[in-house]
């Protein structure tokens, strides 16, 4: 069975509140971001998001976008990111999810990537600028190879467009707090309630909610809302904060166990 | 059978569409649906004609250059957009853009620019017709291009630069797309050429397509004859190029070049020569022809002319290549600049670098086609490009401060 789809049953059917991290792969550079993610894994991470770094990632704010640009300076190849994924879902139980931009796997070949992200142990595949329906054919092929395409509801669909998502979402529905790019803090005030709550009304998959979450005091309050949260400018932060001659992995797996 | 492009998806052949967040497609899906209204309402069409003709000072000239036509040997005309307001053709889309904003009830627009010339006319039509209006611009292209940075505050403009990068066109895209997806609500991004989603590429194109129609017109009042042999215009994102083509699509004897940007070399980052050197890819929305790594990494990319550094191009452009209908050739940074003095000189008319690259491949056309008509989309004035062009290239033209 799908990793993906083994854990997030086991964490439903444990009531859990999971979580989804995300590492940029060779950010800072390739070892560390194994290192780093082997961390964020033993912390609990029921999922890990290993985005392969794009020049112009337009779904992602300013701590996102300089790792990606700092990865690329050090001369990232696909190649490096599938390694990494390899690495990953051989060495640990967290569902690994490839998160990249459409050029990145356009370039590949869409067909050939999917291939190589499942030949690798990739449970499900994100790309934001991929839409539903002009995909270049990633979902039919991710689908042919028991993998899947998770898609994002943004504010501002309504109930109908949340359904159809969340009908074609793999497994579940990646949910983003609040308008704009990753990174800012998101409050979680009577607005995000209340597209909370759309969500919920109108998903037929559990709910990852995302965008800005760094703290236990928000996933506190999260704990019975949604089954899963995303924290991903949080992790690429500390990672960028790290000291040389610090252990990584021990100090991700802190990171991610100060989340609960 | 009749040229009708884009298909309702966007799409131009395999090139275009829409390839960005679901957050951005909802509010492409409404831009879309509002322009459709705005094309067939008679109303907004008579304003945008209005300001045509009173504000831009449109038709622009169709001028029969005879100095350089007795020079080079062929019959060059010169389609004088560097006479419109503002002294580039960019402002024929900005006043479609804004007007469009306000339709849809938008407080501001905002969007990049290279050499500053689509940031100064959508500066100016945001301040004639009441919006507020963000420009992002490179540092590098903000230091070059200082004339127009300057003007876009005189209008009342915040010029946004952008530091990250290779400080020129494509991170000031980027920037101008995050800044979007922050607040799509209440801006509207007025993208600066033929490209980014549909609906952008076709929009962007109809409203430039005034200068092809009254070329159409002008060259048979002058000529007497029904029409031009050859075409030329210069490609960054390939807005003037599509303005002056589009009329001319489905007539099949004329002949029409779009010139790339050869830069100084043939190396990665020495040139922005897209359609010539590029492999189909997506960038900023929508896919084309695209200057790219094996990793799918847009390339760096450079020119003598900040409006035609650009990695990718438009989408349209990149199927008329494919579909064989346009010609794609590129010239140098010195033929340009050669090019800019040539026309200054024999002509008393100094062209922007950019509109230069087609001047000089008309050059090089007329001398292969000995008394054949060639029209070229001069698409602005070079006023902006002095200082840059004495300080770099005086000295070789005998220019001293
Ligand atoms: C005078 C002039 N011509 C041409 C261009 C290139 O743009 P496009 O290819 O969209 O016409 C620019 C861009 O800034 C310009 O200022």
């Amino acid at each position: 069975m799908n990793t993906l789809l083994k854990n997030l049953e086991a964490g439903i059917n444990n009531n859990d509140c999971m979580l989804m991290g995300h590492v940029i792969a060779g950010f800072p550079d390739v070892k560390t971001s194994i290192e780093a993610a082997k961390g964020i894994c033993s912390g609990g991470a029921s999922f890990l998001e290993v985005q392969f770094p794009f020049s112009d990632p337009n779904a992602d704010g300013p701590v996102i976008e300089n790792a990606c640009y700092t990865s690329i300076e050090n001369g990232f190849t696909v190649e490096d990111g599938f390694k990494i994924v390899r690495e990953l879902s051989s060495s640990t139980k967290t569902a690994i999810i490839i998160m990249t931009y459409a050029n990145i796997v356009f370039k590949y070949g869409v067909q050939s990537f999917v291939k190589k992200a499942k030949e690798c142990g990739a449970s499900a595949l994100i790309v934001p600028d991929l839409p539903l329906d002009h995909d270049e054919g990633l979902m039919h092929y991710a689908t042919e190879n028991d993998m899947g395409v998770i898609l994002i509801a943004t504010p501002g669909c309504d109930g109908k467009r949340i359904k159809d998502l969340s009908e074609k979402s793999f497994g579940m529905l990646y949910t983003v707090a609040r308008r704009g790019t990753t990174g800012n803090k998101t409050e979680l005030n009577a607005e995000t309630d209340e597209w909370i709550q759309l969500v919920k009304n109108n998903s037929t998959k559990p709910i990852a909610l995302g965008f800005g979450i760094q703290s236990k005091e928000q996933t506190d309050k999260l704990k019975g809302v949604v089954p899963i949260v995303i924290a991903g400018s949080y992790f690429v932060t500390v990672i960028s904060k790290l000291k040389q001659n610090e252990n990584v992995q021990s100090e991700l797996e802190k990171a991610s166990k100060a989340l609960f | 059978m009749k040229y009708n492009l884009p298909d309702e998806n966007g799409f131009f052949g395999e090139y275009g569409g829409s390839f960005i967040p679901e957050e951005l497609q909802k509010i492409m899906n409404e831009i879309n649906v509002e322009y459709n209204k705005a094309r067939k309402d008679p109303e907004f069409q008579k304003e945008l004609a209005y300001l045509y003709q009173h504000y831009v000072g449109r038709p622009s000239p169709l001028f029969h250059a005879q100095n350089l036509s007795k020079k080079y040997g062929a019959e060059i005309y010169l389609k004088r957009e560097d006479l419109n307001h503002t002294g580039a053709h960019k402002i024929n889309h900005c006043l479609g853009e804004v007007l469009l904003a306000k339709r849809l009830g938008k407080k501001k627009v905002i969007a990049e620019t290279g050499a500053g010339q689509h940031g100064v006319a959508l500066a100016t039509a945001a301040a004639l017709l009441g919006l507020e209006c963000d420009i992002y611009m490179g540092e590098v292209d903000i230091a070059k291009e200082q004339p127009n940075v300057i003007r876009m505050k005189i209008l009342g403009t915040t010029v946004v630069p952008v530091k990250s990068g290779q400080r020129t066109l494509k991170e000031a895209v980027d920037e101008c797309f995050d800044a979007y997806v922050k607040d799509p609500v209440t801006q509207l991004y007025a993208i600066g050429s033929v490209v980014g989603p549909h609906p952008f590429p076709q929009m962007v194109r109809d409203f430039q397509s005034v200068v092809g129609t009254e070329v159409k017109s002008q060259f048979k009042t002058q000529t007497g004859q029904a029409l031009p042999q050859n075409l030329v215009a210069c490609v960054g994102g390939g807005s003037n190029a599509m303005g002056l083509f589009y009329p001319f699509i489905d007539d099949t004897s004329v002949n029409m070049y779009g010139v790339e940007p050869a830069g100084r070399g043939t190396a990665v980052g020495d040139h922005a020569s897209t359609i010539t050197y590029g492999k189909p890819g997506i960038i900023h929305g929508f896919k084309c022809y695209l200057l790219q790594d094996e990793n799918g990494a847009p390339s760096s990319v450079y020119s003598v002319a900040s409006g035609l550094d650009y990695p990718g191009v438009g989408p349209e452009h990149s199927n008329l290549k494919d579909i064989g209908r346009v010609n794609y050739f590129n010239i140098t940074d010195k033929e340009a600049i050669d090019a800019f003095f040539e026309l200054s000189r024999i002509e008393g008319i100094i062209p922007a670098i950019e509109s230069s690259h087609a001047v000089a491949y008309a050059i090089k056309l007329a001398k292969q086609k000995p008394g054949e008509s060639i029209v070229v989309n001069l698409s602005g004035r070079g006023d902006k490009d002095i200082d840059f062009v004495i300080d770099n290239y005086g000295k070789q033209y005998g220019i001293h401060r």
